[in-house]
């Protein structure tokens, strides 16, 4: 017994089924298509109506990526500009939708399913341009860790050889004196040179070190700032970080 | 000292995905966000660990009143300080409206496979980095098991993967009316 051969047309009839599909009820057809969301959930455009009026639109589907990604409020600007784009509205429940005569109806099916991917590509790529800057939420929660069991004094003032007061981010105190002095640095050369300024103008108090410089973004600091911090504050590194680094870098005080 | 970061990330998110959990309440559907269609339905409740509720770990369902039986999506949320967003992981799709295709990059076996009831674990995301968490890049997911024809099964299906007691979960409200 031979087996039939599996035609290349037996085989796009099979790929061209299970890519589109469509499903309907009392006015209401749903279309499946190719086209897909970065996640690679496939489009599915909703059509609405009869004779020679249709309303097309993705349902809402592209904002519902969109809020899965926990970005919605990019959505919502995005999405306006590819709608204007693509020649379609976009309208207050946040759903690309055309109306179309029937003749039209295959390109406004394209069109819609088309926009609410490209929107949602575009969301995602504002999300992935992600950076590890930091809030002081992070740093403080860091420093908890980090120091836990020791007296953690935020914001203390810390007089300097000079006779000046020094605002820091943080201090650790041991039998009331501060030992360890931590600053927030943000990426601003004028930061950077305030922190220098200050550690500066502090003697050593544990080991020969001062403190640590703590960045809010490691990557929008300029190298040679960060050399120079570590040079005279002890150690730099970035807020976010993970604790064991936090740990074994500032080991001589936690 | 990224990549340290984003394993850190990624192993924080690999404890929470393993550890055994309880909800936190708030076990309720309500109207979705107020941008979204009439239809949306969201329930978002807090997950506890160790009795605790920490980096604001959540699940997160979405479904629509007007299709009764279907179309439920869930995930696990976790705030990541670091990078100032939720993650989002281990997310499943029951019944859902569209199908899903699989990157090339999937292993062998789910490689470039469409996909209708799917879920996404974290232990085959992992190799896509912190864009699986945030999924903006093609996620791998594999098929549910069959035979979940009603949301009490589906919440089984989670209690399993998500090792917290789902049956918990209340169905959506769902309208009479169906499209």
């Amino acid at each position: 017994m031979t087996l039939k051969p599996y035609t290349a047309s037996q085989a796009a009839e099979e790929v061209a089924g299970a890519l589109v599909s469509t499903r309907s009820s009392e006015g209401t057809a749903f279309i499946t298509t190719p086209v897909t969301y970065p996640s690679g959930a496939h489009s599915l455009v909703r059509i609405d109506g009869m004779n020679d009026r249709w309303f097309v639109s993705d349902d809402g589907y592209g904002a519902q990526e969109a809020d899965m990604m926990g970005a919605s409020t990019t959505f919502k600007r995005v999405a306006r500009i590819v709608a204007d784009r693509a020649g379609i509205g976009f309208d207050q429940k946040f759903l690309f939708v055309v109306e179309t005569t029937r003749d039209e109806l295959p390109g406004a099916v394209v069109a819609v399913a088309n926009a609410s991917a490209e929107a949602v590509r575009r969301t995602a790529m504002r999300v992935e341009e992600m950076h590890y800057a930091t809030s002081r939420a992070l740093f403080d929660q860091r420093v908890e860790t980090t120091f836990r069991g020791s007296t953690i004094i935020k914001q203390p003032e810390v007089l300097g050889e000079s006779g000046r007061a020094w605002e820091f981010s943080a201090g650790i105190e041991r039998e009331g004196n501060i030992i360890y002095l931590l600053d927030l640095v943000r990426p601003r050369p004028s930061a950077v040179y305030a922190t220098v300024s200050k550690f500066t103008d502090m003697k050593p108090v544990l080991q020969g070190r001062k403190g640590a410089a703590i960045l809010t973004d490691y990557d929008k600091t300029d190298p040679h700032l960060v050399s120079l911090l570590s040079k005279v504050v002890g150690v730099a590194l970035p807020a976010a970080a993970p604790e064991t680094v936090w740990r074994e870098q500032l080991a001589a005080t936690a | 000292m990224r990549a340290d970061i984003e394993r850190a990330i990624l192993d924080r998110v690999q404890e929470f995905a393993q550890a055994d959990k309880i909800w936190g309440g708030g076990l309720a559907w309500r109207d979705g966000p107020t941008h979204r269609s009439n239809a949306c339905l969201e329930l978002v409740a807090p997950i506890l660990i160790g009795g605790a509720a920490r980096s604001g770990f959540q699940a997160r369902l979405n479904a629509r009143s007007d299709m009764p039986q279907c179309d439920v999506h869930a995930q696990l949320e976790l705030w990541c300080p670091e990078i100032e967003r939720y993650l989002h992981f281990e997310r499943a799709e029951w019944r859902p409206n569209r199908p899903h295709t699989n990157p090339q990059t999937a292993p062998a076996g789910l490689r470039g496979k469409l996909l209708q009831d799917r879920h996404h674990p974290f232990r085959l995301n992992r190799r896509l980095g912190i864009s699986a968490l945030l999924q903006t890049v093609t996620l791998i997911g594999e098929p549910m098991p069959p035979g979940l024809e009603t949301f009490t099964q589906f919440a089984d299906f989670l209690t399993t993967v998500w090792g917290i007691d789902a049956s918990q979960l209340p169905a959506p409200k769902w309208q009479e009316r169906l499209i």
